[in-house]
């Protein structure tokens, strides 16, 4: 069955919403959090309506069904990962909180003068816990640099890869360039030196199911919000047997083996890292937008997205042509990238744009450093404008986006 | 619930007025015998001000702002700077203080400020018009650079 884009946007009553307001949103933010589908809403409501109560040692009816409903949601998640072992799945807060539990996790396997190796590319969620982390360990950060096209650049990975790196971390997909990171390559460098790898999914897991051990990931993170699911709720994936050498970060119930008053023996991984009530009913959710997800066309959503932001970058091309100079940062179109076009507009600051487009278009952006402020360094900028795409965008929205940008770089300019 | 997307929300804030006053404010002049001076970033936003200020007897004599940062930020160090020009310097935390109140709604806008009369509506926009007067504030207490909160 082809992608229908009016199908899919169908399922979202906040465009209907807008609609009905006579101003409909041409919702452009979808890199920042992507809109939540009415069936998942209903999910977790049901949820809620219907078998609500803690998990993992109830013994009455309700809570095993909560138990059962929030291990499914575990399972589904590694199915969508690709893994067949659902203990490694950690449900966290999001990505963010995935990457601080790692950092913290595997620091006492750490001595000062072990190396950590970054790029200069992440999102501020995979710098600031390793800048933590060396702030209290010791330890020495090394970074990829980035290649003109906004990527990680890997072509004298070898070097950075020493007998002192511990880890390497770098970005699955770039939330500003929209690069995508060759990561079958630097994990298999990596591992060709015994070195396991971590990569932050969160732009790249709402395009579809993924193969993590096909593409060589030891930890990999993502957030639901992102994939249209709800806030609050985020996976971290690790291999089992790395998981079980990390040590707790949250101690409290749930995650431990037996406590003494002046002793603790922790659990095995996952619940080891799931201190205290887990955000059970968002765990429903982001299963059931997983789930959801991957009734569609996903091919075809793609395909669709890649057209979309093929007639952005043309546009944003054109309005340049005439007199108005616009960068686009990361790869050209015909480049393997994300669905986010990430621009700056000589003289015009992107919150000014951001909110002349919101004001009298309706046309959601957003502006600034996007939580990377080295990578805009590297461009010698202090922010730019994102357009970010879901697969309920439309030529329409584009149309709007492109209009109303050309008359705001003229009013503004 | 239709009340908070209003069919037709589509002014700008961006008025000749404001746009008028963001091109005046250029890349901005330091004081020639400045006795103030400050620095102060917004890291939410990336706007940043340097003010210089002359106060001579407890008067500001003379005031320049250097901006980075957005249209709304630059009109409102602009328009500050030529507002407290000849303005006892003590006066300037009564100013900062109606000008927050107009935004919030606390109060509504002094003739002086009418022009940022849209802002109110935009609260991640308030600090952008009010850094300036942070700025020029931290200046008059001693202190050189600082981050807004």
């Amino acid at each position: 069955m082809a992608f229908d884009t009016a199908e899919f946007a169908s399922e979202f009553s906040i465009f209907k919403y807008h609609e009905q307001n006579d101003n409909p949103l041409h919702y452009l933010d979808n890199a920042a959090t992507a809109q939540i589908p009415d069936c998942v809403i209903t999910a977790m409501a049901d949820h809620d309506r219907h078998c609500r109560s803690n998990v993992k040692r109830g013994i009455h009816r309700l809570a095993e069904e909560a138990n059962e409903a929030f291990e499914q949601a575990r399972t589904t998640t590694a199915h969508y990962l690709g893994i067949s072992n659902a203990r490694e799945i950690v449900f966290t807060s999001g990505a963010t909180a995935g990457i601080n539990l790692v950092a913290h996790g595997l620091e006492h396997t750490l001595k000062p003068g072990d190396e950590i190796l970054l790029s200069v590319v992440e999102h501020h969620s995979n710098l600031v816990p390793w800048h933590m982390l060396r702030n209290r360990r010791g330890i020495a950060l090394r970074f990829l640099p980035m290649t003109s096209e906004g990527t990680v650049d890997l072509s004298r990975c070898d070097e950075y890869l020493t007998e002192k790196t511990r880890l390497v971390t770098v970005t699955h997909g770039s939330n500003v360039t929209g690069a995508i990171t060759d990561i079958v390559r630097i994990a298999r460098a990596a591992h060709d030196r015994g070195i396991p790898v971590l990569f932050d999914g969160a732009q790249v897991a709402p395009a579809g199911p993924l193969d993590l051990p096909k593409l060589g990931a030891d930890f990999y993170v993502f957030s639901g919000h992102k994939v249209y699911g709800p806030n609050g709720i985020g996976i971290l994936w690790g291999r089992e047997e790395l998981l079980n050498t990390m040590l707790p970060v949250f101690g409290g119930g749930e995650m431990i083996r037996n406590v003494a008053l002046n002793e603790t023996s922790y659990a095995e991984s996952p619940h080891r890292f799931e201190a205290g009530t887990p955000p059970i009913t968002q765990a429903v959710g982001l299963a059931h937008a997983l789930n959801w997800l991957q009734r569609f066309d996903l091919a075809g959503m793609h395909d669709h997205l890649t057209s979309l932001t093929r007639r952005i970058m043309d546009g944003l091309a054109t309005i340049g042509r005439d007199g108005h100079a616009i960068r686009i940062l990361g790869p050209p179109p015909d480049e393997k990238r994300l669905s986010l076009v990430a621009f700056s507009t000589r003289s015009i600051h992107p919150h000014d744009i951001c909110q002349v487009m919101s004001d009298l278009y309706n046309v959601a952006l957003r502006g600034g450093h996007h939580c990377a402020q080295p990578l805009h360094q590297q461009y010698g900028l202090d922010g730019s404008t994102r357009a970010s795409l879901a697969g309920y965008n439309t030529d329409n929205d584009i149309d709007v986006f492109l209009e109303g940008l050309s008359h705001c770089i003229t009013m503004l300019g | 619930m239709h009340d908070k997307h209003p069919k037709h929300h589509r002014a700008s804030i961006y008025e000749a007025e404001i746009m008028s006053w963001s091109r005046r404010a250029g890349e901005g002049e330091s004081v020639k015998g400045y006795t103030h001076c400050a620095t102060l970033s917004n890291p939410l936003c990336g706007d940043r001000v340097t003010v210089h200020i002359r106060v001579d007897d407890g008067v500001v004599v003379s005031c320049g702002c250097q901006v980075r940062g957005c249209m709304l930020c630059k009109a409102a160090s602009a328009h500050m700077a030529t507002l407290i020009d000849g303005v006892h310097s003590n006066r300037l935390e009564e100013m900062t203080d109606t000008f927050k109140n107009a935004l919030t709604g606390i109060t509504g806008f002094p003739e002086t400020h009418t022009m940022f009369a849209k802002v109110r509506h935009h609260k991640s926009r308030h600090s952008c018009v009010l850094l300036p007067y942070e700025a020029a504030l931290i200046a008059l207490s001693g202190v050189t650079e600082s981050e807004s909160t």
